[in-house]
């Protein structure tokens, strides 16, 4: 997977978690009949959407990290050595 | 064959963590007590529950590092990418507990935070793993994956503290769910949803895991063959 793509997955990835997030926060459950019960909704959601930005976040990272090493790998081939 | 098996897990994880958050959100009663706040807790706890483990498996890693390194250098290596990737990851699920901690506690007790034994000492073992972090990041030569193994130990010591911090001391923090006093623990239909849950945030912080220390054996051969190519030159 190169550079290019792990970014278009995040950047999907974040669209995608706003959205849901955005979604989820004005479609509270039936039981939410008053604003102490709907800031909890909020609360909820917001809880659940930074653990999502912290795991994706940390996911790209490891990603992009990949591409570079496969690049550093890719030069010392070019230049004749081996990693094995 | 290799790749079909990681992709096969990889779906099952991401079907778990889908499942997890239904059960979480559209199947778990409400709590009595808190109301819709409390579902925070099916992220919350098994979020702790892989940062511990995983910051036993860089203790593990570690360990194994400083008892391997002059006989089984090779060895020595696989074990420091076991701590390397162990505290890192764990960092990662330990930010997420220390985010959605606040997040409920601002709702159930009115504060963001508090300085009570459970969440000082758990501050102090995210602050403990940061910095075997940017040790590991900025910090060269050749005594620098002792240092950091040395660190590593040091930070695990922090771990059993924190577990045992709401039984040994008054706390603002709630008494413990489970294995706690007499009448501790929770409805089957609440537990049956944490379960879930727990499966799946084991189940993705396996995957993670490997990834990381894939990339970090990696990035150990790439630096011994530029050391080679640089012996070479010289």
């Amino acid at each position: 997977m190169t550079k290019k793509w792990i970014l278009i997955c995040a950047l999907a990835a974040a669209a995608a978690l706003a959205g849901g997030a955005w979604f989820w926060a004005t479609h509270p459950p039936a039981y939410v009949t008053d604003t102490a019960k709907l800031i909890d909704h909020h609360f909820v959601v917001a809880a659940y959407t930074v653990t999502w930005v912290i795991q994706l976040s940390y996911l790209t990272w490891v990603g992009l990290k990949w591409c570079a090493q496969k690049q550093d790998a890719a030069r010392l081939k070019h230049e004749g050595h081996s990693i094995d | 064959m290799k790749k079909n098996a990681i992709g096969l897990y990889a779906a099952v994880t991401v079907a778990l963590m889908v499942w997890g958050f239904y059960l979480a959100v559209f199947v778990a009663p409400n709590d009595a007590m808190q109301g819709e706040i409390f579902r925070i807790f099916y992220y919350h706890v098994p979020s702790w529950a892989v940062a511990f483990t995983f910051f036993a498996v860089s203790f593990i890693g570690s360990v194994g590092y400083l008892a391997t390194r002059h006989n089984h250098p090779g060895r020595a290596q696989i074990f420091d990418a076991l701590a390397l990737s162990g505290a890192e990851v764990a960092v990662v699920f330990c930010t997420v507990g220390l985010t959605t901690g606040p997040i409920w506690g601002r709702r159930a007790w009115g504060i963001w935070w508090t300085w009570d034994p459970r969440l000082t000492t758990t501050l102090v073992l995210w602050l403990i793993y940061v910095s075997y972090l940017l040790l590991r990041r900025f910090a060269a030569g050749p005594q620098m994956q002792t240092l950091a193994a040395v660190l590593g130990i040091f930070g695990a010591l922090d771990v059993p503290i924190v577990y045992m911090s709401t039984r040994w001391w008054a706390t603002q923090h709630p008494a413990p769910v489970f294995f706690g006093a007499p009448g501790s623990g929770m409805a089957w239909p609440m537990l049956r949803v944490f379960f879930w849950n727990l499966g799946a945030w084991f189940a993705w912080g396996l995957m993670v895991l490997v990834i990381r220390y894939r990339v970090e054996r990696h990035r150990q051969k790439i630096a011994e063959c530029e050391a080679e190519a640089a012996l070479h030159e010289a």
